[in-house]
């Protein structure tokens, strides 16, 4: 129970979709992720596996961070955002026609104890032409 | 005093909201809205234990089936949350709609034709002239 991850969905949002019978729907999938630390939960593990003393330094530490994270945000802190910088390129690497259809982009996160993986995942379908090798 | 407590009881539970909004998106809305379209998926939630969200995955597809010589547009896509009993049972729903644009009005493989390649250097030109009018918009369906 403790090890498997819970799923939350935080965002999802589908684009336009295009039908041919002179195309052939391929689809594709994306998925980009980063490391994210939940300082509450950090807090509340503290205060189980060190002395009270200790946990109240920690608890002490952790607010002071907790400061400088403030403000509307989905999911947990991450250290860096540029890990969804890259979409579009390895969108193109999927479906070099760029004859892009049907994209759904969802944005998820994966909850473990203390650690989070923030995830932002793109699917869809690559038009091909009926006569090209697929 | 039982009358009382029974009464604040029962409006609690009566003004209380139990469903809340995740995300709204909308695409660009064609002006032909005659045949509309919707999907929709859920997943019913017990003490939040929810090991994936695959559930969604069935959205586009769903769409498509429903309009499979056409255009989906005017997508609207909403993620809501339903609760049920405190937070012990709740729902997650995420329902999309849209209109079906007919290939007679907005031929798929017109649009196609005139699309850029987006990677030139590939060595695929795809249909359309380089030269051509282009949508920048439209030629990759990127959101």
């Amino acid at each position: 129970m403790v090890l498997a991850g819970c799923a939350a969905l935080h965002h999802v949002q589908v684009g336009e979709i295009e039908s041919s019978t002179n195309w052939v729907s391929v689809p594709f999938e994306i998925k980009v992720s980063e490391f994210g630390v939940d300082l509450n939960d950090a807090k509340a593990a503290s205060s189980i596996l060190v002395n009270q003393r200790d946990a109240d330094k920690a608890n002490d530490v952790l607010t002071f961070i907790q400061y400088f994270q403030m403000g509307p945000h989905t999911g947990a802190g991450v250290y860096s955002i540029s890990y969804v910088d890259h979409m579009e390129n390895k969108i193109r690497q999927q479906c070099p026609s760029g004859r892009i259809t049907g994209l759904m982009s969802i944005r998820e996160t994966a909850q473990y104890p203390i650690i989070k993986g923030e995830i932002v995942k793109i699917k869809g379908f690559c038009l091909k032409n009926k006569k090209e090798n697929l | 005093m039982k009358t009382g407590f029974l009464s604040l009881v029962v409006s609690l539970f009566m003004l209380s909201g139990c469903v809340s909004l995740n995300s709204v998106s909308l695409t660009s809305v064609p002006a032909e809205r005659n045949q509309r379209v919707k999907a929709e998926a859920e997943r019913f939630i017990f003490l939040g234990f929810n090991f994936d969200n695959d559930y969604v995955n069935s959205l586009t597809s769903d769409l498509k089936n429903q309009c499979p010589n056409g255009t989906v547009s005017g997508v609207l896509t909403k993620s809501e949350s339903i609760a049920y009993f405190l937070f012990f049972f709740w729902k997650s729903r995420v329902t999309a709609t849209g209109y079906c644009v007919p290939s007679k009005v907005v031929s798929g493989s017109n649009v196609l034709k005139k699309r850029r390649p987006t990677d030139i250097n590939s060595g695929e030109t795809g249909e359309g002239e380089i030269g051509e009018s282009v949508d920048e918009n439209s030629a990759a369906g990127v959101q």
